[in-house]
């Protein structure tokens, strides 16, 4: 099965998206911010990281940019935000993401990206 | 409930406490910066996460209130007690609507209140900004004219400042379009809203003469007096400052009302050739509030809107526009149209104002609507994969163009290649990902991307020619900074893919679009189902791919919330079988007791068996009592978290300052305990704030620093909690007290005399009793302190005041941590078994009858050189028998605490302890006040519970 890291520090959020993808078979580990989400993408691998904005310790950005400066090998990730502003949208695919939502993600919207990003076929 | 919600107002309350703490902070000058982070962080979150569900008061509220923090934040400044207030108001009121939907899974309709909370945020938000001085408040300059109504009078400074937007309303129609310009947008559609019921809507002009002054006329009062009045301004009349005659009236009214024309006439009869007015259509009010930058809307947003337009889905379309009202900024253009639209479709969707509103949405988007296409699920299908796909590679190409002077430009270019690579599988491409990875390895080596992204290029459709123009435009900046370094491929350059970095509406190459009104409507419907979803519609959720909002139980969150009663009755059925088990020894007892039974080896075997079973039982049912305690614990936190925000309103209104300190939150106490705890404390520190603690300038003449101080405390003192509220006030004078008692007939003069300085502190504690000289509205509403006794009396436990005049008081407050067993001193007097709570038991002695002196009326003996009274109980009780003595000559006293002096109670004799489930007194006996009440003990025999407080 393949793994998803959730970081977002809010728990509603973040029990949204794991009733989606779990909903669809997908392993989901949670993160509340980007300092612990960093301590678990560095523990084990994922398939995809699912990553919020705006949050205490390491933001969204932070977590980006110290994920991708590591050698791992880098799954795709996606951030998910309130802010639709494009200069917002720019510096995310600055930092090292791969795709940009904004929220509320509707779930079929949310579940065509995680699985061209995970590389699912849906049927 | 469902799941998500729950987690939500768990989530939502958290987030409102650390909010109230960081203003609170915030306004003790505690480091802003930090502080107005976490307060913005926390503010976007909760409103991120109330968007999941459909509540347009709370994300409303919530979204103004984001935007007000974000200028704060941008420009910070010292927050005022004004926007504390206001801020901490909002919090508020979005803890009522969590409260309501804890209860009704829905919030209450508070239409007015969020208004006026939304109403006054954004007044706040523009004077901020004002304040500030960098962004241009909401009215353009030449029109800032007073609205009438509101308590400002005209002055003269006023009139000079609008004196131009006079001018051109001199010259033009009498309903000149700018100056209702500067009418509210709210108030606009609030007129509009009337009018659909109330036509009748007049403008009028009233243009005073220069010399009314001299004849004793006071146009502004007339002006304010229209009868009817709506809405109203007042601009300057004269343009020439160097020949302004200060002594001339300057002014001219525009005022709208909905009287009529014969009743206008009536009120300005005196000066009516002074007076111009005109009906007016309300329907003239529509305009856009225009805004410097906008937030324009997407086609996908529009199509949505304008499929629910067409079907006149008025409740869909009431719903989609809360929805993207939350999403976007207030201020823009495009808000005020989706607001107009909003107000048409709540309160006129058959009248021609709703065309007239959604014709200035769709002319402020330069809206085309989209050629109905084919069916759009709300399923993941084909072609949402197809869209999704195009955009994803689009979005990866725009990555590969970046400038990767980064640390993390491998990393990053990894990334993207490993979606590129998982594009591939899932949209059946694999034989693609080899020649993909080949890519990869060149452009790792020297950061040439340049193979990889016409590799994109091959992948993706042909644009729509629309879209070539924006794209290029908006791709040119990275790429000139890329041709610097390696001026290759001219073609990538020439030939433009779609990009989907911009708003939705670059990516109209997909085929299709929602469409056709009837079946945008149902994805709504359902999407919304969805997001609010409740697990019920199990039908549903199996034949279509929505999620089912239930957490899998392996990851089921780790609290569980119960019933209080279901452990209420736990704890019964423990105390149960406590009494069960203690009849355990006395069954062999009786054994051994039996004929024989000493020398019986089977029967002694068997009393041996039932003791090692009592002590087996007696360990789990310890273990079991001790659990479920443990369940019933709460911190003293969950009362005290409220004391900030309390003491920080009161003393503010008192004009007090302040600073509260607390310590012990995380002292545990049985629920109940806690929440009896809550009133009495909150009374206490009233009492503090209010007659305790000093103003600023009293305090400074007495010596002491302008800010008092309040100290709160919880601790645990063996098996008790001891809560302290002390503060550094004006402390209570025990003769003062004693006064007022004698005055106020509590107590008699003689009484007063003997009344050591503890006994007259302790005046307070009657009902009745109040020192304050003026009854505020913050303490002194009828509950004395005799309320708080009678609270903590009921869960058995005790208050002990001390003061020093001039110093402070302290007030002291002991409660047992549980109430439900109770382990009580079993004594015996006159041949009689009761019981004596050992939380009043401070230890047992005895003494012999040679040590006990007569002192006055008092027996009394000494104890580790300090003198002990003694009471016989027998006394106490009115038993006409004195206390025996043992062998030795001994009497068993039982030192108990009184208030804060140990007491000696002569008894026959001592009999250990034991745990009891207390009941209470019931039918004749509830009158009784020298027991608390009765228990079962392990034979099987009641003893009656003692009640010292009463007796003493």
């Amino acid at each position: 099965m393949k793994r998803v890291l959730i970081i977002d520090d809010a728990s509603t959020i973040r029990l949204y998206k794991r009733c989606i993808l779990e909903k669809h078979g997908y392993l989901v580990e949670e993160a509340v911010n980007g300092m612990e989400g960093l301590e678990k993408a560095l523990e084990s691998h994922f398939d995809l990281y699912i990553v919020d904005i705006n949050m205490p310790k390491l933001d969204g950005y932070g977590f980006l940019q110290r994920i991708r400066a590591e050698d791992i090998d880098q799954p795709p990730a996606m951030m998910v935000s309130t802010e639709s502003a494009a200069q917002d949208k720019e510096i995310a695919y600055q930092s090292g993401a791969n795709l940009y939502l904004v929220k509320p993600a509707k779930p079929a919207e949310l579940l065509t990206f995680v699985r061209l990003l995970m590389g699912d076929h849906h049927s | 409930m469902n799941p998500l919600l729950q987690q939500f107002l768990a989530e939502g309350r958290d987030q409102l406490q650390q909010m109230s703490e960081s203003l609170l902070a915030l306004e003790r000058g505690e480091q802003s910066s930090e502080h107005i982070n976490e307060l913005f962080r926390l503010m976007h979150t909760l409103k991120g996460a109330s968007s999941l569900f459909t509540f347009p008061e709370m994300t409303s509220v919530l979204h103004i209130a984001e935007d007000l923090l974000t200028a704060i934040r941008e420009r910070p400044a010292a927050l005022g007690r004004d926007l504390t207030d206001l801020l901490l108001e909002c919090l508020d009121f979005t803890s009522l609507l969590l409260d309501e939907i804890n209860q009704h899974d829905q919030p209450l309709a508070h239409g007015e209140q969020s208004g006026q909370l939304c109403q006054r945020l954004q007044q706040q938000l523009q004077s901020w900004n004002t304040k500030v001085g960098q962004n241009a408040p909401l009215q353009t300059q030449e029109q800032t004219a007073q609205p009438v109504p509101t308590q400002q009078p005209a002055t003269t400074a006023t009139s000079r400042a609008t004196k131009q937007a006079a001018e051109h309303s001199d010259q033009s129609s009498l309903a000149d379009h700018r100056i209702l310009q500067s009418i509210p947008e709210a108030l606009r559609q609030q007129i509009l809203i009337e009018s659909l019921h109330e036509p009748e809507l007049n403008y009028i002009v009233y243009r005073p003469q220069a010399q009314c002054y001299f004849s004793g006329e006071d146009p502004f009062f007339l002006a304010r007096q229209t009868p009817s009045c709506i809405w109203g301004t007042a601009s300057g009349s004269s343009q020439d400052l160097a020949n302004l005659d200060p002594y001339d009236c300057q002014l001219v009214f525009h005022v709208l009302s909905r009287a009529s024309d014969i009743e206008l006439q009536q009120h300005f009869q005196y000066v009516v050739e002074q007076i111009d007015v005109a009906p007016i259509d309300a329907r003239q009010l529509i305009f856009l509030s225009s805004q410097a930058d906008d937030q324009p809307l997407s086609q996908e947003t529009l199509d949505g809107l304008h499929s629910l337009y067409v079907s006149r889905n008025v409740s869909g379309l009431r719903q989609r526009l809360i929805d993207i009202l939350g999403q976007i900024k207030t201020q823009t253009t495009t808000a005020s149209a989706l607001r107009w639209l909003q107000c048409a479709a709540n309160h006129a969707p058959d009248s021609p104002v709703m065309e007239q509103t959604w014709q200035l949405l769709t002319r402020h988007s330069q809206y085309q609507p989209t050629q109905p296409g084919t069916i759009q699920h709300n399923d993941v299908n084909d072609e949402m994969m197809q869209r999704g796909m195009q955009e994803v590679l689009a979005t990866q190409r725009h990555i590969l163009e970046l400038d990767h002077n980064t640390p993390w430009a491998k990393g990053r270019l990894k990334a993207a290649a490993n979606s590129l690579a998982n594009i591939m599988d899932a949209t059946g491409q694999s034989e693609q990902k080899h020649h993909l990875r080949q890519l990869l390895d060149e452009s790792l080596q020297d950061f040439n991307t340049r193979s990889m992204i016409s590799w994109i290029d091959n992948l993706l459709d042909h644009p729509v020619a629309a879209d070539q123009e924006q794209t290029a435009a908006t791709r040119r900046a990275p790429i000139t900074s890329q041709q610097a370094q390696q001026p290759s491929s001219p073609s990538t350059v020439s030939s433009p893919a779609p990009i989907a970095q911009g708003s939705g509406r670059q990516r109209t190459n997909p085929p299709a679009q929602p469409t056709t009104p009837a079946q945008a409507q149902v994805a709504a419907s359902r999407s919304e189902h969805n997001v609010a979803a409740e697990h019920s519609g199990r039908a549903r959720m199996a034949d279509n791919n929505e999620p089912e909002l239930t957490p899998r139980s392996d990851n089921s969150p780790r609290y569980l919330k119960v019933d209080q009663e279901k452990i209420d009755r736990l704890m019964g059925l423990i105390g149960e079988m406590i009494v069960a088990r203690n009849r355990l020894p006395f069954l062999a007892a009786r054994i051994e007791r039996m004929e024989g039974g000493r020398g019986d080896p089977v029967l002694r075997e068997l009393s041996r068996d039932i003791k090692e079973q009592h002590s087996l039982i007696n360990r789990i049912a310890e273990e079991m009592q001790d659990t479920i305690m443990q369940i019933r614990m709460m911190p003293f936190s969950s009362i005290s978290m409220r004391f900030p925000r309390l003491v920080r309103d009161i003393s503010n209104r008192l004009g007090k300052q302040v600073r509260l300190e607390m310590e012990g939150e995380e002292t545990e106490a049985d629920k109940n305990i806690i929440e009896i705890l809550a009133e009495p404390l909150i009374h206490i520190v009233r009492n503090s704030l209010d007659h305790g603690l000093e103003t600023p300038e009293q305090r400074l003449r007495a010596g002491k620093p302008a800010e008092g101080q309040l100290l709160i405390r919880a601790s645990q003192e063996v098996d008790r909690v001891l809560i302290e509220v002390n503060d550094d006030g004006l402390g209570m004078d025990p003769d003062v007290l004693r006064e007022k008692a004698v005055e106020k007939g509590l107590i008699d003069s003689a009484t007063a005399v003997r009344l050591s300085r503890q006994e007259c502190l302790n005046l307070i504690l009657l009902p009745g009793f109040s020192t304050a000289d003026t009854v505020t509205d913050l303490s002194g509403r009828g509950v004395g302190m005799d309320a708080v006794r009678r609270a903590i009396d009921k869960v058995n436990g005790g208050i002990t005041i001390s003061s020093v005049p001039g110093k402070g008081t302290r007030i002291q407050i002991r409660l047992p941590m549980s109430i439900a067993a109770t382990r009580v001193m079993m004594i015996e007097t006159d041949g009689q078994l009761m019981g004596i709570p050992m939380d009043q038991v401070q230890e047992t002695v005895r003494i012999p009858q040679s040590a006990i002196h007569q002192v006055r009326q008092q027996q009394t003996t000494v104890l580790r050189e300090q003198i002990l009274p003694l009471v016989a109980l027998n006394d106490l009780l009115q038993l006409p028998i004195s206390t025996r003595l043992n062998e030795d000559n001994e009497y068993a006293v039982l030192v108990i605490r009184n208030g804060s002096e140990p007491l000696g109670l002569l008894v026959d004799n001592f009999r250990g302890s034991t745990e009891v489930i207390q009941k209470p007194l019931g039918g004749l006996l509830a009158g009784v006040t020298a027991y608390t009440g009765a228990a079962l003990i392990g034979d099987g025999s009641v003893v009656m519970i003692l009640n010292l407080r009463a007796l003493l």
